[in-house]
């Protein structure tokens, strides 16, 4: 279960900014990507809101320093909306 | 006159609103009359905490916030020169950004300085050795007075360029400039007492500045204005406000086109019929956005008729030309090689070979004489002269405040030189490109040499030897800032140090870079006289990504 979530947020990272899925790791920022900026920063959060059909909030959208903070966000918000 | 405007809609249609002024989900209204006593009660607050005897310029350095329209106001009732001064956003290094405004701050000598709590501490580090005053917005507090009016030969505001140290000038503009640039370009956009502009431009550029406050409000208009920040983490805020208050004009960078296109949601449909005019200004305006914008929201009113283009910027107050209300856009092909190279542009069929669309961006408006500097060609040749846009009129500024060297420099005679190459064909205004070393980038003006000298002191690049380009991306509607910089470190530290560049620009100066490409010592191309040459290494970075695309 870990990496199904995890897994599908690092392709559309990867897609998003046509890199090497290999390149996205949990320790990776905004930074280390080309093209991350805050922009396309909104972009990704549309296409992951759309693929794991959960709505963002700004708070998780604005602060998460690193993919791996970013990827644990989000999968809080799937146990919030199943519990 | 902007005063006598707002007096009179504040007599004459004083319970209208003036101002909507939306943050998180909430709003609050400013009806003329409301704005009218605001603005009176904050000219008594300034007139009795700011510095007398100075050359009274008031900064004003502001989040989006209630009072700032209201504040600016009154800094001109109370016989101050009002100027909006970009804030800190949250991710950048507050010392880099107070360094890049010490030098304006030291050469205007401000009568006060107005900013929120949260940088009081920050603005004062400097201001206190120059004795400016720094006043909290949310602590002014003052009893309206009747105040005269300035002088119309006098000066009114100022709008500061982009840029660090030297390269950042205020332009100043008399009352009567603004207001000839005003009536002029109300009757132009469409604008009058009924019309709704929605906007989140920030008010120190020179579009939010004029289409979201001074223009709308002079005729007596309801501007509904929200965060820029607010809007690029939610861009469909912008529609839902349109819808909710059946919003009629918006001012946009190309990019924002884009932008809107790129994060439409799917399942949700807009209803913007009320939209007459969504005008496109500040960066280059791409015919291929505007096909993509009128393909996606057409049939929720916003057809091709509704789309402009405009040529503006803040040395003529704003507008210099714009497409009529209602006509939409059209893409002209021209010969690449002929406007180029020859310096001539030469129609040509749609779609040709070596052929490419460019968008006009309309006639001149009326008060302002637009023309092209170009080498003299033959009398016979093909097409019409590409050269540096020159203009005067009613509305150009006189100059750059306490700084009369640039000024000269800025001026062909009695027409400003504004640093952009065009053409005119049959009267309509096309921009091919700029002379100066300017990247625009969603919509903000960046000079080549800010960047470089950020990115140059950062250890482990060699200093001197970085470029910054400006390369177009489509997707985006934009150029990106990609960063070329000579380094000696191992290919191992370079995550490391291209994440340094990356975080120490944006620090500085707002910008994240798409890209930083390190290179060995000496890979740069030079100019004959020892300069790294931005044209030519940025013409093999070109050549070097199509060949990786290929």
């Amino acid at each position: 279960m870990t990496d199904e979530l995890a897994k599908r947020v690092r392709r559309i990272i990867a897609e998003t900014f046509n890199v090497d899925e290999g390149d996205i790791t949990n320790v990776t920022t905004a930074d280390d990507v080309d093209g991350w900026d805050s922009l396309a920063h909104t972009i990704l959060m549309v296409r992951l809101q759309r693929n794991l059909n959960i709505a963002i909030p700004e708070t998780l959208a604005a602060n998460s320093p690193t993919v791996g903070a970013l990827i644990e966000g989000l999968r809080k918000l799937r146990e919030n909306d199943k519990s | 006159m902007l005063l006598r405007h707002l007096d009179r809609h504040a007599v004459e249609q004083g319970p209208r609103p003036c101002l909507i002024h939306w943050r998180s989900e909430s709003y609050n209204i400013l009806t003329y009359a409301q704005f009218a006593e605001l603005s009176n009660r904050l000219a008594a607050a300034i007139k009795s905490r700011a510095t007398a005897g100075t050359a009274g310029v008031v900064f004003v350095i502001l989040k989006h916030h209630l009072m700032q329209l209201p504040l600016f106001v009154g800094c001109m009732r109370a016989g101050f020169v009002p100027s909006f001064l970009p804030f800190p956003s949250a991710k950048q290094d507050p010392d880099l950004y107070w360094q890049s405004h010490a030098e304006v701050i030291e050469r205007t000598r401000p009568a006060a300085i107005v900013t929120y709590d949260d940088l009081m501490d920050g603005v004062a580090a400097i201001a206190d050795k120059f004795g400016v005053p720094v006043l909290d917005i949310d602590q002014l507090e003052g009893e309206p007075e009747t105040l005269s009016l300035p002088a119309e030969d006098s000066i009114a505001l100022l709008q500061h360029s982009s840029g660090t140290t030297g390269l950042k000038k205020g332009v100043a503009l008399t009352y009567r400039q603004i207001d000839r640039q005003v009536e002029s370009y109300a009757k132009a956009a469409g604008l009058d007492q009924s019309s709704i502009v929605v906007s989140w431009l920030p008010y120190y550029h020179d579009m939010g500045l004029f289409t979201a406050f001074v223009t709308p409000l002079s005729v007596g208009a309801t501007i509904v204005s929200f965060d820029a920040f607010e809007w690029v983490a939610q861009p469909d805020l912008l529609l839902r406000l349109i819808e909710r208050f059946r919003g009629a004009h918006c001012w946009l960078p190309n990019f924002a086109f884009n932008h809107l296109v790129n994060t439409a949601p799917t399942d949700r449909r807009f209803d913007l019929a009320s939209v007459k005019s969504l005008v496109s200004c500040s960066e280059p305006v791409r015919s291929s956005t505007f096909d993509l914008f009128a393909a996606r929201f057409e049939a929720e009113g916003v057809p091709r008729s509704k789309l402009r283009a405009c040529y503006a910027m803040a040395e003529t107050c704003f507008a210099v030309s714009e497409t009529p209300i209602g006509e939409g856009y059209e893409a002209i092909w021209y010969d690449a090689e002929g406007i180029e190279g020859a310096c001539r542009a030469v129609r040509r069929h749609p779609g040709a070979r070596g052929a490419r669309p460019y968008v006009s961006n309309g006639e001149a408006i009326e008060g302002i004489d637009v023309r092209i500097l170009a080498e003299a060609s033959a009398p016979l040749a093909a097409g019409v002269p590409v050269g540096e846009i020159l203009v005067r009129g009613e509305f150009v500024f006189s100059g750059y405040f306490a700084n009369e060297e640039v000024t000269r420099a800025a001026f062909h005679g009695e027409w400003y030189r504004t640093g952009d190459i065009g053409f005119i064909d049959n009267g309509q205004l096309f921009i091919t490109g700029r002379k100066k070393d300017i990247l625009i980038v969603h919509g903000r003006n960046y000079y080549a040499h800010d960047i470089e000298a950020v990115a140059s002191s950062v250890p482990g690049i060699v200093p001197g030897r970085v470029v910054a380009l400006g390369v177009m991306n489509e997707l985006v509607g934009s150029e990106e800032a990609i960063i070329l910089a000579e380094t000696e470190l191992a290919e191992l530290e370079h995550p490391a140090l291209q994440r340094k560049v990356k975080q120490r620009i944006y620090g500085a100066l707002e910008l994240t870079p798409r890209k930083v490409q390190l290179v060995p010592p000496g890979s740069l191309i030079k100019t004959t006289s020892g300069k790294i040459s931005r044209s030519e290494n940025f013409t093999r970075f070109l050549a070097a990504t199509q060949s990786e695309a290929l």
